[in-house]
């Protein structure tokens, strides 16, 4: 599996043409939009962010410098830029010294918020993001470890790793609720 | 149980917010005619700009609402709005901390890097303004919701979020306080490309400033009660928000 780059900075130049089509993006949307939507709802544990990265990787697509051939190759570019603008959230500085953090807003919906996601998603949301990255691609959307590594740009005994400790974690949580999944 | 299926199960609940989609089809389309029509509208600009004199200003802005000693500012295309002077706001930092316990922020790497930045939730308006002396602007008349008090003790500074919700309508807001001891050259909000919509006076001479972001959102940065906001209302019409800045203004 080959995951196509895209353009990091995203300038945009008077005359650029974008290689989508509206029908295509629309088309591409409606079919994965919730895959990217679910993969940005893990990591980031709100409705709101995850609408925020959404409209990220609609940009990150517009903005591809040739088109993705394959559907499995565009689901996983897909996967891929919905991660990395997740990782770019945590990183950014507007996380670290303004914006609610992901914590404050998982407090709150557990403390009776809005909430919609179901008992597993809210233990998945405890973990890190470089271990529930990894759960989610294996355990929903089920990836290989190799092709994992292959959307994440990391090695698979990376991933490996974060997959092993990833489910002693989440079985942690899990086991304080009382709850004793097989994995 | 299975977690694999289990977990499966519930995924296949989660779809993604109605609307969502158009959203961003939208927001792509106003971002592929602003870069289809740049050059034409550098030009354009030039002329309109040139014929008006300068009669309406539109900046295309960095804008940095900031607290820097003393006193609130937004810069906004080389020049600033002043949200007045900053007074520390009177919160027991230590017992904050004491009571935040472990809630620490952390990031992707569930490593939380210093400044150390703690932070509580609270149900309720009136638990938030016991245990941290905070004030919002007229809790008795609007609605405080999903209330998250953050601090940075080494900083003397920190973040207020919430959720308004007034006149059938819901906001989000950001606001930056500080606390006794605060001297930090520069601490604020950013915004990107962003774009200055109106600059709005209410109550009795006081600054707000209307802001269209790079992703078209709408904010408002305003200051009440020595807290620095910034407003989200992309669910509400600037006419609903000038009449909750005129209840604020109102209240002083």
């Amino acid at each position: 599996m080959y995951i196509y780059n895209y353009a990091e900075d995203g300038t945009e130049e008077g005359g650029e043409t974008y290689i989508y089509s509206h029908a295509e993006i629309e088309n591409i949307l409606e079919k994965y939009g919730d895959t990217i939507y679910r993969a940005a709802y893990i990591q980031l544990k709100s409705r709101d962010k995850a609408d925020d990265i959404y409209q990220e990787v609609c940009i990150k697509l517009l903005r591809l410098k040739q088109k993705i051939e394959g559907e499995e190759h565009l689901k996983a570019w897909l996967l891929r830029a919905t991660i990395d603008c997740c990782k770019d959230y945590w990183k950014s500085v507007w996380y670290r010294k303004v914006t609610v953090d992901n914590q404050m807003v998982t407090e709150q919906i557990e403390e009776g918020g809005e909430q919609e996601a179901g008992y597993l998603t809210e233990c998945m949301q405890q973990l890190p993001g470089k271990y529930s990255a990894v759960l989610h691609l294996f355990y929903y959307e089920e990836y290989s470890i190799k092709e994992i590594a292959e959307i994440l740009n990391t090695k698979e005994n990376t991933v490996a790793s974060r997959l092993s400790r990833g489910r002693d974690k989440l079985k942690k949580i899990l086991g304080k609720g009382g709850n004793n999944y097989e994995f | 149980m299975n977690f694999k299926e289990s977990y499966k199960q519930e995924m296949d609940l989660l779809k993604k917010t109605p609307g969502l989609t158009s959203k961003a089809i939208t927001s792509i389309q106003e971002k592929k005619y602003r870069s289809y029509s740049a050059w034409k509208m550098v030009f354009a600009a030039a002329a309109f700009i040139c014929i008006i004199g300068g009669a309406v200003q539109h900046e295309k802005i960095i804008s940095f609402a900031e607290a820097i000693i003393g006193r609130f500012t937004l810069s906004a295309g080389g020049g600033k709005m002043e949200f007045g002077e900053i007074k520390a706001v009177p919160m027991d930092v230590e017992g904050f901390i004491k009571d935040a316990g472990t809630k620490i922020v952390t990031g992707w790497d569930d490593k939380a890097e210093p400044p150390y930045s703690y932070y509580q939730n609270f149900n309720s308006y009136e638990d938030m303004n016991r245990v941290t002396n905070i004030v919002l602007p007229c809790a008795d008349k609007v609605l405080y919701k999903e209330i998250s008090v953050q601090i940075v003790p080494e900083n003397n500074c920190g973040h207020i979020n919430a959720q308004i919700i007034y006149d059938g309508a819901s906001y989000n807001v950001n606001g930056m306080y500080t606390t006794k001891g605060f001297n930090q050259d520069s601490w604020g909000f950013g915004e990107n490309n962003a774009e200055t919509v109106e600059k709005y006076k209410y109550g009795n001479d006081r600054n707000a400033s209307f802001v269209k972001d790079a992703d078209g959102h709408d904010v408002v940065y305003f200051s009440e009660e020595n807290i620095l906001f910034k407003m989200s209302f992309n669910n509400g019409t600037r006419k609903q928000v000038k009449k909750l800045l005129g209840l604020f203004g109102d209240n002083k």
